[in-house]
């Protein structure tokens, strides 16, 4: 079974991973403005940095937890 | 990245911002910016997870992380979301799905007297015409306008639509009203005083009867009525 540091260590890559496929969608509608790359960016783009996001936020509180300091 | 792949990439770039430069420079600049940003997160969260992930408990990594996921990356959202907003508002964009086309053909019609083309030609609307006469005034007429592109988005690609298409709802007059109202021509007008509160509330259209020709071609007239469209 992973440790608390491994753990949160592929929680955190997981989420970088999350957060550059997001941005790929905003870049995809900066190059190429239509309908399809704009909705993508809007939402499927939103939700993976939202969810990127998240994690990140996850992660920290988790290893503030086990320090103590929460 | 190889360098062609990059040399591609800049010249991509390069030819988009010449073009919208041209339309717009401060669009233009807050897309730079926004494309800066973007490579910018993609880097320093791709070395920091990806190629350096075993120094993540380091002090610096969970800065550059921080400023990564909770600064730059919300921050190219909502500068994409505004420049989508705004890009989405010109004629060519609207001509983007193709039950537009026909309606925007007779926009770029010299020939044509219908309103819209009279509106497009003689440039009484400055420019996003479609945008301009489909949407209402204020801040809740583009959110409303915005949810719209979303339906029509849904029934485009999703859902299917039915044809020949027909505008949702009833046309609101505002939308004319706000730049005909005060013109001294418009109040001149005596059916338009006599009318003032049925035109108002949207009752009476201003399109058909003895009053003004149909601002798009009549279902039937469309190049495209054998498509449906």
């Amino acid at each position: 079974m992973a440790s608390n540091p491994q753990r949160m260590s592929k929680s955190l890559v997981a989420a970088g991973v999350v957060n550059i496929i997001g941005i790929l969608f905003l870049a995809a509608a900066i190059f190429n403005l239509n309908p399809v790359t704009l909705i993508l960016s809007v939402t499927i783009g939103g939700l993976f940095i939202f969810l990127s996001l998240a994690l990140y936020v996850a992660n920290v509180l988790y290893e503030l937890r086990r320090r103590g300091i929460l | 990245m190889g360098t062609p792949t990059f040399v591609g990439l800049v010249m991509a770039l390069a030819a988009v911002n010449a073009e919208l430069a041209e339309y717009d420079p401060g669009l233009s600049l807050i897309k730079n910016v926004t494309l800066f940003i973007c490579i910018i997160t993609i880097l320093l969260v791709g070395y920091k997870t990806l190629l350096r992930h075993k120094t993540l408990a380091h002090p610096t990594t969970k800065w550059v992380l921080f400023i990564a996921f909770l600064i730059l990356s919300p921050l190219a959202y909502f500068l994409n979301l505004g420049i989508a907003v705004q890009e989405s508002k010109p004629v060519s964009f609207c001509n983007s799905c193709h039950p537009m086309e026909v309606y925007v053909e007779d926009l770029l019609n010299p020939d044509s007297e219908l309103l819209a083309a009279l509106h497009y030609q003689y440039r009484w609307i400055s420019d996003h015409q479609c945008y301009t006469c489909h949407s209402d005034y204020g801040i809740f007429g583009s959110a409303q306008a915005k949810i719209a592109g979303i339906r029509h988005f849904w029934s485009y690609y999703i859902a299917g639509y039915e044809t020949p298409i027909k505008i949702r709802g009833t046309y609101n007059n505002a939308r004319c009203l706000h730049c005909h109202a005060p013109v001294k021509n418009y109040q001149e007008i005596p059916e338009h005083e006599s009318n003032k509160e049925a035109i108002k509330a949207s009752k009476m259209s201003c399109i058909g009867a003895e009053c003004h020709v149909s601002p798009h071609p009549k279902p039937e007239e469309r190049r495209g009525a054998k498509d449906g469209v």
